[in-house]
């Protein structure tokens, strides 16, 4: 009896707790679809009364959101690719070769994981000031390369380390490489743990904004986060929170899908490699 | 693609077996990890030293014109108001988000480690939904619901008999902590959640025995079995927080009257509003070393191995 009465509680705290945590994503996706006559409202409709999907087109095609999501997909993709090649290939030399000053290494790499990046923002202004690389996109996936490496090199090292010697071993037939067996072996097992590698540095590229709002300054290279942050200061577009709200959603849209269809990778890698944001 | 070039490298390595191959060999590693030790040594590591460099110098934004100024930037950044200011909101300001952001972590984190509970696949997807957004989202969400005359945040206070307020003018720091909280949450709950999991349920059997209220196993057995976790839990939420400024740069822009002001703003201002690449070098340096001196004190207080194993 009073199981099913601390059950209820618990059920009723839980439930609390989720209505105030997902509402102002839900207000969101509400504000995105209200008509301009709703906007300046008091007491504003929680549910609108005509739904206005003309702010996504708005939004995509008149504000230009679009050339903005084409950018965050170009850095994000582009980190990706360089970030995963990158790893692949140092983890599992920690995890499979014994060499010394490998456990310094490790603590060296863990220790820049624990260090975050905003501080840097300064002196990297200067580094990418002299190697000419201010108001490019080379510039900002190096940046983003370097801040994602420790991680996904943690991740991948883990998956290495689970995959037995021998199988990699026995593949060294007639002398073999070990760099051969890497590819041949080791990579398909490792996928799993690249497919988190590469979703965390998808999702931390993708939501990213001073960064690129320091380095970049020409309007039409701005990743979406940066656009839409001129907008809201922008007279015309700062006023028309639905077309604001209907970009912002637009932007939302990957990472929601990509937490939603992989949230099982998402929870273990985010407490397995620790990091946030 | 891989094929041709897989039979090449073994067609090679396997024709020299000399002594130079075993050399080769020994080097094997480090070849590997050279790219990306490059990359970080490059973008991650130097920017600390480029940091304090460029402290020392007078240089300007968009100049590449530099004097050597020595400490002065130190000197003039300890008698500045501003940063004495900035100093102060910062510690308000990262205090309250972290004690904050871990204690509804912990409770959330509690409340879906209950026992028999069901749909907490429901409940953890609810819960982790803010950190799927940008920071710049979260921003503009909370800029919207705070608004002094359409924001929803004043409605329900209204419909709780309270005054409809301005709350980024006469709330500035509190409701920038809100949001911070509202989005940092998360991360929290996931990394206390996991340990809470590892916990083995023989202890909380005994303890039931043993007549043990709900309270009681959470404050005896949970509590002490995750203390590590909770620790390198609180560092990372500190430095991370000392570090960002993301949602303050939306929603105040460090005012009103340098209200919320917090050390990263000031940093990002005088270098990139006021041009003072210098100054601001000067900032990014300090924020470092405070960053350094937590992450000793941390290693020197629960030791190496509680780094490793939480992490």
């Amino acid at each position: 009896m009073t199981n099913r009465k601390k059950s209820l509680g618990i059920y009723i705290l839980m439930s609390a707790a989720a209505i105030a945590i997902a509402f102002p994503v839900l207000w969101m996706f509400i504000m995105s679809v209200k008509p301009a006559d709703e906007l300046y409202l008091f007491p504003p409709t929680i549910w609108p009364d005509k739904w206005e999907f003309g702010n996504y087109t708005k939004a995509l095609f008149e504000a230009g959101i679009d050339n903005g999501l084409i950018n965050s997909l170009i850095l994000a993709v582009g980190t990706l690719a360089l970030s995963v090649t990158l790893s692949f290939p140092a983890a599992y030399a920690l995890a499979k070769y014994e060499f010394k000053g490998k456990t310094i290494l490790l603590l060296a790499i863990l220790a820049t994981q624990l260090i975050p990046g905003m501080a840097a923002i300064v002196p990297l202004f200067d580094i990418l000031q002299r190697m000419h690389l201010v108001n490019t996109y080379t510039g900002l996936i190096l940046i983003y390369t370097a801040r994602t490496l420790p991680l996904n090199i943690w991740i991948l090292k883990g998956f290495f380390q689970s995959i037995p010697n021998e199988l990699i071993e026995s593949s060294m037939v007639d002398g073999s490489s070990k760099i051969a067996s890497l590819y041949r072996v080791a990579l398909p097992l490792a996928l799993p743990g690249i497919g988190a590698a590469a979703m965390f540095t998808f999702m931390q590229t993708w939501i990213d904004f001073i960064l690129p709002l320091t380095m970049l300054f020409n309007e039409d290279k701005f990743p979406f986060s940066v656009m839409l942050y001129k907008f809201v200061g922008d007279p015309i577009m700062g006023t028309n929170y639905g077309v604001l709200f209907a970009a912002a959603a637009l932007g939302t849209i990957p990472t929601l899908l990509i937490f939603a269809l992989l949230q099982r990778f998402f929870v273990q890698g985010l407490t397995a490699g620790g990091v946030k944001g | 693609m891989g094929q041709s070039l897989i039979t090449a490298i073994r067609d090679n390595t396997g024709s020299t077996r000399s002594r130079f191959s075993k050399k080769w060999a020994k080097s094997i590693p480090f070849l590997l990890m050279l790219p990306a030790l490059a990359v970080m040594g490059l973008f991650a590591l130097f920017p600390v030293i480029n940091a304090f460099r460029l402290s020392l110098y007078d240089k300007q934004l968009l100049n590449p014109g530099e004097t050597f100024v020595g400490l002065d930037h130190y000197s003039q950044l300890f008698s500045n108001g501003e940063f004495i200011n900035a100093l102060k909101v910062s510690v308000i300001y990262v205090a309250g988000s972290v004690a904050l952001q871990f204690l509804v972590g912990l409770a959330l984190a509690a409340l879906l480690s209950a026992q028999g509970v069901k749909g907490k696949r429901f409940f953890r997807t609810a819960f982790i939904l803010p950190y799927t957004l940008s920071e710049l989202v979260v921003s503009l969400i909370w800029l919207q619901m705070l608004d002094t005359e359409f924001g929803i945040i004043n409605y329900f206070a209204t419909l709780l008999g309270a005054d409809p307020q301005n709350w980024l003018f006469d709330f500035a720091l509190p409701a920038v902590i809100v949001a911070n909280v509202w989005w940092g949450s998360t991360f929290s709950l996931l990394m206390l959640e996991s340990a809470m999991q590892g916990i083995p349920k023989e202890l909380y059997e005994a303890a039931e025995v043993d007549g043990c209220t709900s309270w009681g196993k959470f404050v005896h057995i949970t509590l002490p079995s995750i203390r590590y976790v909770s620790l390198l839990n609180m560092i990372m939420i500190t430095l991370y927080t000392i570090n960002s400024f993301g949602i303050i740069f939306v929603l105040t822009a460090g005012g009103p009257l340098g209200s919320t002001d917090v050390i990263g703003m000031f940093m990002w201002r005088s270098a990139f509003q006021f041009m003072d690449l210098g100054l601001g070098a000067t900032i990014s340096t300090i924020i470092f070393v405070v960053n350094i001196l937590i992450t000793f004190v941390y290693i020197r207080l629960f030791g190496l191995n509680t780094l490793k194993e939480g992490a």
